[in-house]
């Protein structure tokens, strides 16, 4: 039967090659978009790794020290009295006038070590410093490295996944040994190949040389928390960054909580030692308020702009669904129009079926049968476009540090957007022409 | 038409969506466009970013003398023409200084940023107004200030010049001159009031300029760098120095708006050739049904011109019709005022989707519509 169905399914594609090549056209573009973003929203959302617990992160990245601003009002009740004299009622208020003085940024290493060490319900925390940049020259050559200052709790946070060598211990951060770990593209930069033999040996790295400890795998995102390129032991950094005394400085804080839903109870913990913390008396600034916020949150705030975890979210994730179900909704509506409109072309056929006793359902299978095949072909040459369009953009970088991935996950993803698109957009024609009446049909 | 409701119906509702999708690109389009095209008020070729370590606790006149030496060496490098220190903010970095104040009797709000005297002549900024502050205001009793016009316009728009007025902004400074613009963000940047200071006070504390704005001799900006960064850790003695290349950050910053708008303008015209691939589709099956009409009308006498303009005729009003519902609910949103985007930008972006879709759907219809108006009566009413 499946067979039958299939034959006559080619058949008829092949009759119409204009009509056939519009919707192989219209499903494989559309289909190869689908599969890009979701490829990109996997790349940048998704839990890989070293982000596989991103559900139970809490990002701490700023701090806000702010004084709030106010005005005294004064106010004048004219008050007549029955005797006909007059009172005058003053009354004065200080209120908030609306503006604030505030100075933002990351945390000092001092400031997240004192009072970010114990909150309930997590399992670990980490304190480290992205986004510091080495250059050096290798043999003339320039090399800028990316350079994150960690804690050894940093890679139990942050599942890296280690092709050679491991992550360094807290012995070695205690002791500040010179030890790195490199992304496997760092270490293709600086020493020209990447295995086995490359640790253990130096890098010079601004001020010091470096004994590499491991070789990492390279993040699809380049979310600022793991986009370094190189990882070295907090105490190696600069000295002068490390002995901050005020609250401001580069480092940031990720705390791993117990699960997802503990998240809040972090958050709850970290809001409350900042309303009741006191700023030092020599401090421009009176009140302190620190910006925490979930793994989403925090990728809706730093592409948004904004403060309010809430309304980036918004603001972010709306108008890109909007747009999605309308760059979806459109093809399926020019393929259901275009079916819909060769229903005509096939009745003769159909009433000959059902004339020989075919019933409405068994039509009804066969056109979205051929639908499926129609949408099978365009979806097959959709993959491979979106495949060679993958590689074309990461071999080329042309999303910065960012990759796409084409990972098992996202063709699952593929092959139901390639069902679910075939079933769509045959769906309705189809039962059109399983309705067909025999009589007007043969006529 | 009525006969055809439910074919047209989805016409109908295609063209609407498709109203929707291109009112939101050509808006989104024409309003990154316009911003693109104000000047970024400075030049990036040949431009280079030089961050240096110069340490805190240096006595404060070594620490001058250090700058000072580092500047004449940086300039004695052959390829390198001049150089300019700044201080905490560099341009297309995303970090922000920006303050309030309403001590001038209103709320002024203002980005920062710190450089030396000789900045114009590096970065190339345009002073249209007085003159860059010079080494003889270092002892002036006001600390000397720069705005751009944007600061003018926001704050000072009917004063015919604002250069020796005293305002407040980081205690009482002078304006000693206006320069044109200086978008520091991207190209994509929103004209922003910005003021310049000469000194980069922090927490109440004058802190060094710590990074260096050189201007090479054109393309030399790649072969000069190893001496730079020589030189600099040299003087320095530290070798936490970074250089960036200014050409490279601005294709960088301006990323985040150029990417999206990319990707955006080429799914559309994917769309757009979808949507016109399909609609030519619709229209030739359905006019192609009608050649016994067509037939007859030919034989009563209608030239090829009145059956092509009956059939663009119909298809144009159920399109009309999509359109104004379309345009409904487009011109909402500046007049409830949805978004914080000026209103013309929304008129444009509705009068650029019409157009377009117009244009597409008469295009469509008009083929298959002029095939079958040629169709020779005899020929079509024989086959029935």
């Amino acid at each position: 039967m499946i067979k039958n169905y299939l034959t006559l399914a080619l058949k008829v594609l092949r009759r119409k090659p204009f009509y056939t090549f519009i919707s192989l056209f219209g499903i494989s573009f559309t289909l190869m978009i689908l599969m890009l973003i979701t490829s990109l929203g996997d790349a940048m959302l998704g839990s890989n790794r070293p982000m596989s617990n991103q559900d139970q992160m809490v990002i701490l990245k700023m701090l806000e020290r702010y004084t709030t601003n106010y005005d005294t009002i004064r106010t004048i009740d004219t008050v007549y009295t029955d005797g006909g004299s007059v009172r005058y009622d003053t009354t004065e208020t200080l209120e908030d006038n609306g503006s604030r003085n505030t100075s933002q940024g990351g945390m000092s290493y001092a400031f997240v070590n004192d009072y970010l060490g114990d909150f309930e319900g997590i399992e670990a925390h980490t304190f480290f410093s992205s986004r510091n940049q080495v250059d050096g020259y290798l043999d003339g050559q320039k090399i800028s490295f990316r350079v994150c200052y960690t804690d050894a709790a940093y890679w139990q946070v942050f599942d890296f996944e280690f092709l050679h060598g491991e992550a360094y211990r807290s012995e070695d951060i205690a002791a500040g040994n010179r030890v790195v770990v490199v992304t496997e593209k760092a270490a293709r930069e600086y020493f020209g190949l990447v295995g086995d033999e490359v640790v253990g040996r130096e890098m010079e790295l601004g001020r010091d040389r470096f004994t590499v400890r491991g070789v990492v795998a390279r993040p699809l995102s380049d979310n600022a928390l793991i986009g370094s390129d190189v990882f070295l032991p907090a105490t190696t950094a600069d000295q002068r960054m490390l002995a901050i005394e005020g609250l401001q400085g580069g480092f940031a804080a990720v705390f791993l909580a117990e699960s997802p839903a503990k998240r809040k109870v972090v958050q709850k913990q970290i809001d409350f030692l900042a309303e009741n913390f006191t700023l030092p008396p020599d401090d421009p600034f009176d009140d302190l308020k620190l910006h925490s916020a979930t793994s989403l949150e925090d990728f809706a705030k730093s592409i948004v702009g904004s403060n309010e975890p809430d309304t980036a979210v918004l603001v972010l994730f709306v108008p890109l669904a909007v747009l999605i179900l309308l760059f979806m909704v459109l093809p399926l509506i020019n393929l259901v129009n275009l079916n819909i409109s060769r229903v005509h072309e096939r009745s003769a056929e159909i009433a000959v079926r059902k004339a020989f006793g075919a019933d409405s359902r068994n039509i009804l299978y066969q056109f979205l049968f051929e639908n499926m095949v129609l949408t099978a072909m365009g979806g097959t040459a959709g993959l491979v476009l979106a495949y060679a369009t993958i590689r074309y953009v990461n071999s080329n970088d042309l999303l910065g540090n960012l990759r796409l991935s084409f990972s098992p996950t996202v063709f699952v993803y593929a092959l139901f957007i390639i069902i679910g698109f075939g079933l769509l957009s045959g769906l309705l024609p189809a039962l059109r022409m399983s309705r067909t009446n025999v009589a007007n049909s043969l006529r | 038409m009525w006969n055809k409701r439910r074919a047209n119906a989805m016409i109908f509702l295609e063209i609407l969506l498709a109203f929707v999708v291109l009112f939101g690109v050509y808006t989104f389009a024409s309003f990154n466009w316009e911003r693109y095209r104000s000047p970024l008020g400075f030049d990036t070729e040949d431009a280079l970013l030089v961050g240096v370590n110069i340490s805190d606790d240096l006595d404060s006149l070594v620490a001058v003398n250090l700058q000072a030496r580092l500047r004449r060496e940086l300039i004695a490098i052959d390829g390198v023409n001049e150089a300019a220190f700044i201080g905490g903010v560099p341009p297309f970095s995303s970090n922000t200084w920006q303050t309030s104040t309403d001590a001038n009797g209103f709320e002024i709000f203002y980005k920062m940023f710190f450089a030396d005297e000789t900045l114009p002549a590096v970065a190339g900024l345009k002073v249209t107004d007085g003159r860059w502050y010079d080494e003889a205001d270092r002892t002036a009793k006001y600390s000397p200030i720069v705005v751009n016009q944007a600061f003018i316009d926001k704050y000072y728009p009917n004063a015919p010049t604002m250069v020796d007025s005293l305002i407040i902004t980081n205690g009482t400074t002078r304006i000693v001159g206006v320069v044109e613009d200086f978008k520091y963000y991207s190209n994509f940047a929103e004209r922003e009031p910005i003021i310049f200071f000469s000194k980069l006070v922090f927490d109440g504390q004058i802190q060094p300029f710590q990074m260096l704005w050189l201007r090479t001799e054109p393309g030399r900006k790649a072969d000069v760098q190893e001496a730079v960064y020589r030189t600099a850790v040299d003087l320095t003695k530290d070798t936490d120095v970074t250089i960036a290349d200014l050409a490279e950050l601005r294709t960088i910053a301006n990323r985040p708006t150029l990417l999206p708008l990319t990707i955006l303008s080429l799914i559309s015209s994917f769309l757009l050739i979808n949507i016109a691939l399909g609609l030519f589709g619709v229209l030739f099956t359905q006019i192609n049904r009608r050649r016994a009409e067509i037939g007859l009308r030919k034989a009563m006498g209608a030239t090829p011109g009145e059956i092509t303009a009956q059939f663009v005729g119909e298809i144009l009003i159920v399109t009309v019709a999509g359109l104004f519902l379309g345009t409904f609910f487009a011109v909402q949103v500046p007049l409830l005022e949805l978004l914080p985007i000026p209103a013309h930008f929304f008129y444009l972006g509705i009068g650029a989707a019409i157009a377009t879709i117009l244009l597409i759907v008469i295009l469509c219809a008009l083929i298959p519509s002029r095939q079958a108006a040629g169709l020779h009566p005899a020929h079509v009413l024989h086959e029935e």
